[in-house]
């Protein structure tokens, strides 16, 4: 016992309240792009959607977004449209690749010529003739058939979805709806203030979403922290209190994890969404009732390390700060506790030191089918890791109503703004980078639309040099100008006007003048737009991904939380293998290096990587999701087999039943914790609350139960190892 | 003092009966557009299969005068209408649910064939259930009103209007169409279709047979 208990604990409840004055201190964080890694972080962009009340007339929209003309820092989403509808049709030749001009040959043939325009004439006897395809007076040849993803993908302009407006925002297809984008250092309330003061008398409702308002919604919802730590709190003393049947002890120990809790949390401080849940669960962990020797300390402080394998930044952090929290917990288990339970006056049990336990009898008959269990229990987590459903990094579920509404109505009306990617052409000058841009563009047009939708693409708009006098010189072989006249020729004599497909005529003419470069894009009426494009990375491209989850071609450095979320889904079965097969190794190192018993470390990681199977089967049974976020449960899952294993082994080496009410109470920190979680509001700490809570049972189930009886099968596989050579000599 | 207070009321009296009128005026509208249906529904109601001849004017600013063709059109429920031209210098125009197909007479030229966008779909879908709405198919004027608003029109005559509903795509391309119902037996007489571009096609009916001889309608079915 120490010699001054009361000076003892006065110091530690001191450095309790010092180092949770740090942790509050430092304040919380939003943490909704944790998963992500710093390079794919989301646009940082606001977008506002103003929709008309019930009852408004259409025309009303229109004022309310004039209305918000005052606001600083918009940016456009899509170019104008009347200009680059312009300048598309008036290049359309010169922005045709060169692979498709023999085609193009074909079609001004003056026989193929003929049959076009007699066929289009033709067509127009038909009532739906009007309806299909592109309009003729635009594009009388059909050209845009040759290159159908330019047409089809660029900016906002095609004939479906929602229609730019003259400053660059978006009108949904029904008209009630725009989206406007902003790009400013005030925060969402603010803005969201301002535009609401400046639309009071309009019949439109407001809405904000983009990764500010995300930010601000997971700041706001660690309002709700204190709630589950009170609760956890609540839950700990009362299964504790159920485990030891006395006040003093629960208070002892509850004392000495306040410490290390509050260590914990000013290494990860700013608390943020994701810390809470591993906060709680650490907490639940260290408040086991059986004071842990150092054997178990070591396993539950590295059970996170392989989390700085991957490449979660939130993980990385506590893949760290785990491993010090869990070890000052259980240093303060072995060595405040006791002072505590003394200044409170109850001296705590000692312990009797681990030694190296022996295998228990082994019982065929249970060990058989237990292995045959497991084996069954490793093929279906096996399967089920290929088939559970893929919970994606991005975008993590909020609670806020508000946000989930507006972000399901922008989804159905504009876009998904989790899934808008960039990609930045380097350049010293806005010529340069434009160059680089129209050089990426058949890359990113030859992924639609399998995994892009459409393309916000400067670079489409240009032909970068030595391709563009390629193109030229191209078309001039074609004699464009003769068919340009035999075109005009060919449209009178079948009976329409020439002049209505003037501006086609015009503008292929005028194409070969005037081709469009980067410098005359640059000083044409698209200029503005394009320079707007042009920032310290180079030209900004921003490409909208296709619902298809396939990984994106990585020679693309495509940035957004999208295309992060893709190569996961492609990589994460791996990735998780690779994590569980470092924790199993970890495990057993510390379990050998404690008993020097390799049958048993072999045991117990088996037990580990089968507890994590187990956790997956339950997942994929009941319809929940895997991925980056459980990934600490699923790690959780196997340290905690190991631990519940190596207990069982050890009461059972004592002559204790195998099992043990006092032993499985151990299990109700963790599962107070999970609890907890699952009471909060926030669908993240429910996700990890439920996975936790199932991670438990598994581990418990799987170590508590079947580990003694693998450690029967290995040791005995191991002494026939050893016993072979003697047997041989 | 008098006359402003006399004004007061005038102007209070004229309020009310306007707004009272405003309020009877819905309806009126209402039993207007429901008599039309009526009408309608009295040819349409049980057709399934309509034979008839056309006359086709498009107004158009490619043209240099305007269109006119003439043709027999095949509707048959749930999924067929056809409009084949007479002339080699027209067209047939074939159209059920997932194909549009439009075939110049003159077998030298390019056919269009394609699935139908929104817009097809949802002129494809109405002008054959303006022709024929088979027995067992519920309420007859459920298929014009999809997606759909009807309006009676001013105008002289027996009018229908059926405009787009304004979050279908159609909006955007078809700016309405205007049915024109035969007072006495309610078929339809003629067809306006105003596009949003500009052009405007007129199809006046005539000539309407309901028993058209099934070797008929596999030839009127039969490629050009």
């Amino acid at each position: 016992m120490p010699p001054r208990p009361t000076l003892t604990a006065l110091a530690w409840l001191a450095v309790c309240a010092a180092l949770g004055l740090v942790a509050g201190a430092r304040g919380t964080e939003a943490q909704v792009w944790g998963l992500i890694p710093a390079a794919h972080r989301p646009v940082i962009e606001i977008d506002l959607r103003v929709h008309l009340d019930d009852g408004a007339p259409d025309e009303a929209l229109e004022a309310a977004i004039a209305a918000l003309e005052p606001l600083a820092g918009r940016c456009p989403l899509a170019p104008p449209p009347a200009e680059a509808r312009r300048w598309l049709d008036a290049h359309a030749l010169s922005l045709l690749p060169r692979e498709h001009h023999s085609a193009l040959a074909d079609r001004l043939a003056p026989e193929a010529l003929r049959t076009a325009i007699a066929g289009a004439r033709a067509r127009l006897a038909s009532p739906f003739a009007g309806l299909v395809g592109d309009d003729l007076r635009r594009d009388p040849l059909r050209l845009a058939e040759l290159a159908p993803q330019r047409s089809a993908s660029l900016g906002f302009l095609a004939a479906a979805g929602p229609e730019p407006t003259v400053r660059g925002d978006l009108v949904s297809p029904d008209g009630r709806s725009a989206l406007l984008c902003f790009h400013t250092g005030a925060p969402v309330h603010e803005l969201r203030a301002s535009a609401a003061a400046l639309v009071a008398g309009h019949p439109v409702s407001l809405a904000v979403v983009g990764a500010p308002a995300r930010d601000e919604a997971a700041a706001a919802a660690l309002a709700a922290a204190p709630r589950v730590l009170t609760t956890l709190a609540a839950a700990l003393t009362l299964v504790l209190a159920l485990a030891f049947r006395s006040v003093r002890p629960v208070v002892a120990l509850l004392l000495a994890i306040l410490g290390p809790a509050a260590l914990l949390a000013a290494l990860v401080a700013p608390l943020g969404l994701l810390d809470l849940p591993l906060l709680a669960l650490a907490v639940g962990i260290s408040a086991a009732p059986a004071r842990p020797d150092w054997t178990i300390t070591a396993l539950s402080a590295l059970a996170l390390t392989p989390l700085l394998l991957t490449p979660y930044p939130a993980w990385q952090t506590w893949g760290l700060a785990w491993a010090a929290g869990l070890a000052a917990a259980g240093l303060a288990r072995r060595l405040v506790q006791p002072a505590l339970a003394a200044w409170l006056g109850k001296p705590a049990a000692e312990r009797a030191p681990f030694g190296r336990p022996d295998p228990p009898p082994l019982r065929l008959r249970a060990a058989l089918p237990a292995a045959a269990a497991c084996a069954v229990v490793l093929s279906l987590g096996a399967w089920s890791s290929r088939h559970v459903r893929f919970d994606s990094p991005s975008p993590l579920p909020l609670a806020d109503p508000e946000l989930a509404a507006a972000e399901a109505a922008v989804r159905a009306e504009f876009f998904r703004p989790e899934e808008v990617a960039t990609i930045h052409s380097p350049g010293a000058t806005p010529e340069e980078a434009l160059s680089r841009a129209a050089e990426l563009l058949p890359s990113l047009l030859a992924l639609v639309p399998t995994q892009i939708d459409r393309l916000d693409a400067p670079g489409a708009f240009v032909v970068a040099e030595p391709e563009l006098k390629a193109r030229v010189d191209g078309l001039l072989a074609l004699d464009i100008r003769g068919r340009l006249e035999l075109l005009r020729a060919t449209i009178a004599e079948f009976g329409m006007r020439p002049d209505a497909f003037g501006e086609f005529i015009r503008g292929a003419g005028d194409d070969l003048r005037d081709p469009p470069s980067p410098e005359s894009a640059l000083a044409g009426p698209l200029g503005p737009w394009l320079t707007a494009k042009f920032g310290p990375d180079g030209v900004l491209t921003r490409v909208y991904l296709a619902g298809e989850q396939a990984a994106l071609p990585a020679a693309l450095d495509l940035r957004g939380p999208g295309v992060f979320a893709r190569a996961e889904h492609d990589r994460f079965s791996a990735r998780a293998g690779a994590v569980a097969a470092a924790g199993a190794w970890l495990s057993a190192l510390v379990v050998w290096l404690a008993t020097r018993r390799l049958a048993l470390a072999l045991a117990l990681a088996l037990a580990a990587i089968v507890a994590q199977c187990g956790l997956l089967v339950l997942l994929h049974l009941l319809h929940r999701s895997f991925g980056p976020l459980t990934l600490p449960v699923f790690l959780l899952a196997g340290s905690a087999a190991v631990v519940a294993g190596l207990r069982a082994v050890q009461a059972l080496a004592a002559g204790r039943p195998w099992i043990d009410p006092g032993r499985l109470a151990n299990a109700l920190g963790p599962l107070a914790a999970a609890l907890a979680l699952l009471a909060a509001p926030e669908p993240v700490w429910r996700s990890l609350g439920i996975a936790a809570g199932l991670a438990v049972l598994a581990a418990h189930g799987v170590g508590g139960l079947v580990g003694p009886l693998l450690y029967s099968l290995t040791s005995r596989a191991a002494d026939r190892f050893v016993r072979r050579p003697t047997r041989d000599a | 003092m008098r006359p402003r207070r006399s004004f007061l009321r005038l102007a209070a009296g004229a309020l009310a009966l306007t707004a009272g009128r405003a309020r009877a005026q819905a309806p009126v509208v209402d039993r207007q557009l429901a008599r039309r249906l009526e009408l309608w529904a009295k040819a349409a109601a049980g057709t399934r299969v309509l034979v008839a001849r056309y006359a086709l004017t498009r107004q158009s600013t490619l043209l240099q005068e305007p269109l006119k063709t003439a043709g027999t059109l095949l509707a048959r429920a749930p999924d067929t209408l056809v409009l084949r031209d007479d002339t080699r210098a027209g067209v047939t125009t074939r159209l059920s649910r997932g194909r549009l197909e439009i075939r110049p007479n003159d077998p030298a030229l390019p056919a269009l064939a394609e699935a139908p966008s929104p817009t097809v779909t949802w002129l494809f879908e109405h002008v054959l259930a303006l022709f024929s709405v088979p027995e067992g198919a519920g309420e007859p004027a459920a298929a014009l009103q999809l997606d759909a608003r009807l309006t009676v029109p001013r105008g002289p005559g027996h009018l229908l209007a059926i405009t787009p509903r304004r979050d279908h795509p159609a909006r955007r391309e078809i700016r309405d169409l205007v049915v024109h119902l035969d007072p006495h037996t309610g078929d339809v007489d003629q067809l306006d279709l105003v596009e949003a571009g500009g052009d405007k096609v007129v199809i006046t009916f005539s000539q309407r047979r309901r028993d058209a001889p099934e070797d008929e309608i596999t030839a009127l079915l039969q490629p050009t």
